[in-house]
């Protein structure tokens, strides 16, 4: 399993970059956390998957990620920043974020909300809790220096990774190597 | 027998491009995303101002006497507002947002502006050579925007 942060070029533009979590599923196939959330709603949901693209595109090209286009403190930590994009009332169909800066939001997966509170849906709870997971990850990468924020905003630098792969142990013999592995 | 530990495979994913998302990006027309634009930027403008007058959401909603949850949705670019409504705005947050004056109009126009020049001496092939040799001619386009009174 591994996990990265993925920049969507997409939806980025001069005033904001859109980033999403990259992950490895079953056959080493690749796939992110926007594209199952699109994947699963687009058929049920297609209006309004239809416009949370067209406003994603206007957060990069337009206007920035500025709060007031979302729900802010989705998340259990006010400090972990997660946030749902502003969903219309009658639908409720949520995407979560983690909403880093005015110029960059990491994008997650969601679900329609159905119940008062995510806590009380499976499948919001574990998205949330997932993006929860995300943000520790990267505060403590941008923390340590690790990741970082370009000068201009618009760009995080450095170790991407949110799950790494397995360390591979390479010695100067590649008979012992071999062995490594196979063991 | 000394041991490095190796990540060999840090582009993993580099160049990943979603079949999905491009679908339904692609899906999108020109004057749709126009309209999701005016709209976001629209809030974003309301949004602005109500910060620049130090005001709350909650003191914006009581100024316009309308409820919060209704003042959330203004902000969020899924509005579609009533000129009734952006009339209201404006005068509470004394910006503009409607432009109805007709006395002076705005005109945009896109035009080329092409520079030419000769050197004595040079035949043209010459002077496609030097070009090529620099590496081409930089080409630019520029908006102008003017008033035109009356």
């Amino acid at each position: 399993m591994r996990a990265k942060l993925k920049l969507l070029e997409t939806y980025s533009g001069e005033m904001a970059s859109l980033y999403t979590v990259m992950i490895e599923v079953s056959g080493g196939a690749i796939t992110t956390k926007l594209d199952q959330f699109i994947a699963k709603y687009r058929d049920t949901y297609r209006a309004e998957v239809m416009d949370i693209i067209r406003r994603l595109k206007s957060l990069g090209n337009s206007t920035g990620c500025t709060e007031n286009f979302f729900k802010l403190d989705e998340g259990l930590d006010p400090n972990d920043l997660v946030c749902a994009l502003y969903d219309v009332p009658e639908i409720n169909l949520r995407l979560y974020c983690i909403r880093l800066s005015d110029r960059i939001t990491i994008l997650g997966d969601g679900g329609p909300k159905l119940t008062r509170t995510w806590q009380q849906d499976r499948n919001l709870e574990r998205e949330v809790q997932a993006m929860m997971d995300v943000s520790r990850i990267i505060r403590t990468k941008i923390k340590n220096g690790n990741l970082r924020i370009s000068a201009d905003g618009l760009r995080l630098e450095g170790d991407l990774w949110i799950i790494r792969p397995p360390v591979q142990q390479k010695t100067d013999k590649k008979e012992d190597d071999d062995k490594e592995v196979v063991a | 027998m000394t041991k490095k530990l190796l990540h060999n495979d840090d582009n993993w994913g580099d160049d990943y491009s979603s079949p999905v998302i491009n679908e339904l990006s692609d899906a999108i027309g020109p004057q749709e995303q126009e309209q999701t634009d005016y709209k976001m930027r629209l809030a974003a403008k309301i949004y602005k101002a109500m910060k620049t007058r130090g005001m709350t959401q909650t003191q914006f909603a009581e100024s316009m006497n309308k409820p919060i949850s209704l003042i959330s949705r203004w902000m969020s670019g899924t509005h579609n507002f009533t000129v009734d409504t952006l009339v209201d705005v404006q005068r509470v947050l004394g910006i503009s947002l409607l432009d109805v004056d007709t006395a002076k109009s705005k005109a945009e126009v896109n035009f080329k502006l092409n520079v030419s020049s000769t050197i004595p001496g040079w035949t043209s092939r010459e002077l496609n050579q030097y070009i090529n040799d620099i590496g081409g001619m930089a080409v630019s386009e520029k908006t102008i925007e003017f008033s035109v009174e009356g």
